[in-house]
């Protein structure tokens, strides 16, 4: 598999991260899936992908994109 | 045997040269690319989070969006010192306008030791210390250690980042900690011949106090189980060549060296040919500056070196002076792209000497002494080794009117005033007033008579 496609996939995890922890209301779970969603945005970081400084401010620009 | 169920990484992963051969052998237009798109984040994210950061750039005109090259960011982007936000910690304590994260985000505090007078608060969150932990891994996997290995953490867990970044790398890494906190130096030895780690984290000083120690209890450290010694702080091995030489002896390791900064990054691992550092490029942008002229000094050339973190979010420091003189290369025989500092630190803009791990300002010094009535403003520095272990004394002048017999009380005075704000246990003796040598112009201070082999390069004249 190349650098190119496993980064695809990491891309599509922390997406399907975001969908499981939204709304959820289950302190432990919500903070285990942060944590999974900022190793999986460092992993992407250390394999030199143009990033936001955290996976927090990502979302918010996803936000803002589907609200223009 | 069966196929192994429990295993950290897989065959191939342990056979690599490098913890990630893709960004450590990445091309330096694709690094520099990457940089100038990072900075561009970074410069927004200090701005809108960064109260200092925002005054200090509507200060100088500048807004996020100015910076178009890297160039742009080197001459743009104002220096910062230290000096330019310690003190808005007093008045907003615990971190003051540096502060960028909420307070429920961060979990870890630090502080330096405060030997410039006032310690340096340093915030960091869970992300910065999964970044800031990473960097020591690149120097683990260089040196040859692996996550079976285990480390054994000769200091005593206080509130200084260093060591505590180097847990954070070692849990990182998948190695094994073991903590050797509280113990004195024969408990250390002990324990170490009990628990057999294969790694020793401590200053390099330290490391070789222990192997003195075990040898007086008859004890030869080289015949132990420790296989690599690794070490930050002070200038070690790689950048003292006889340093080097001392530690391998002593305890039959090979022994390696990290440059860190607390507030920025633990930012340079050791290069495993021995000879500098590399600077963790995936962490912090550096470029070296000529401190005289302000221009960027170019390769070869020693300079100060100037850096920004991408890893400490919870305290951004942008073209951060380090006051560490340097000197770069680009290219490496290990293979590695990034930065190379040749030897690591090569000397200070401001004088620092590193005294068993504690920076020691001479400045800090003359603060001391100047609160102390009859004491004068004359003193001397002197810079030893005795036994293997760099020790500082410190020379003063009483005033001519204090009786001689009142001498020895004030040095103690001085000696205990001294420990209370520098954290270190410094020799200071009395000299008769007026036998100091007097300067018309800059003032020597500090007088280095260690061997020339154990001192760092600019500091050999």
């Amino acid at each position: 598999m190349t650098i190119e496609r496993r980064i695809e996939k990491v891309k599509h995890a922390r997406a399907l991260i975001g969908e499981a922890m939204a709304e959820c209301g289950i302190p432990q779970f919500e903070s285990l899936l942060r944590d999974a969603d900022m190793y999986l945005h460092w992993s992407l970081w250390t394999l030199g992908e143009d990033m936001e400084m955290r996976p927090e401010l990502e979302s918010q620009a996803a936000v803002r994109t589907m609200a223009r | 045997m069966g196929s192994r169920p429990f295993r950290f990484l897989s065959a191939r992963a342990e056979n690599s040269d490098y913890w990630n051969e893709v960004t450590e052998t990445m091309p330096r237009d694709r690094l520099d690319g990457l940089h100038l798109k990072r900075l561009r984040r970074l410069l927004a994210f200090a701005y809108d989070h960064s109260a200092f950061y925002r005054d200090k750039l509507d200060a100088a005109g500048i807004k996020p969006g100015d910076i178009e090259s890297l160039a742009d960011f080197k001459r743009k982007i104002p220096l910062t010192d230290k000096t330019d936000f310690v003190h808005l910690q007093g008045e907003q304590p615990p971190y003051g306008p540096t502060q960028a994260l909420p307070q429920d985000l961060i979990v870890h505090h630090s502080e330096t030791s405060g030997t410039t007078g006032v310690p340096l608060a340093i915030p960091f969150s869970m992300y910065d210390t999964i970044r800031y932990g990473e960097s020591w891994t690149y120097g683990y996997w260089a040196l040859g250690i692996r996550p079976g290995d285990s480390f054994y953490f000769a200091f005593p867990w206080g509130n200084f980042a260093g060591f505590w970044s180097a847990y954070w790398g070692v849990r990182r890494f998948g190695a094994t900690v073991i903590s050797g906190g509280g113990l004195d130096t024969k408990g250390h030895i002990a324990a170490i011949q009990r628990l057999k780690p294969t790694v020793l984290i401590s200053t390099p000083t330290f490391a070789l106090r222990m192997a003195e120690v075990a040898r007086e209890m008859g004890i030869d450290l080289a015949e132990s189980s420790v296989r690599f010694t690794y070490h930050a702080g002070e200038p070690g091995p790689t950048a003292l060549p006889a340093m080097r030489k001392r530690l391998e002896a002593a305890w039959g390791a090979t022994a390696g060296e990290l440059l860190g900064i607390a507030e920025i990054d633990a930012l340079a691992p050791g290069c495993p040919l021995g000879d500098g550092v590399h600077v963790n490029e995936m962490n912090v942008f550096s470029w070296v500056m000529n401190p005289e002229t302000g221009a960027e000094a170019g390769e070869g050339e020693i300079g100060e070196h100037i850096v920004t973190s991408y890893s400490n979010n919870a305290q951004p420091l942008l073209n951060y002076r380090t006051h560490d003189l340097v000197r770069f290369r680009r290219a490496c025989g290990c293979g590695r792209s990034w930065l190379k500092f040749e030897g690591s630190v090569l000397g200070r803009t401001d004088f620092m000497v590193t005294v068993r791990g504690t920076n020691v300002y001479p400045t800090a010094i003359e603060n001391v002494l100047g609160g102390i009535a009859d004491v004068s403003s004359h003193y001397q520095l002197i810079l030893k080794q005795e036994k293997g272990n760099d020790v500082m004394v410190v020379r003063f002048e009483p005033t001519k009117e204090s009786p001689s017999a009142r001498w020895p009380a004030l040095a103690r005075r001085a000696g205990d005033e001294i420990h209370a704000a520098l954290h270190v246990r410094l020799e200071v003796e009395p000299v008769a007033p007026e036998t100091l040598p007097r300067y018309d112009l800059k003032t020597r201070r500090i007088f280095d008579e260690r061997p020339k082999e154990f001192r760092r390069e600019l500091d050999r004249d």
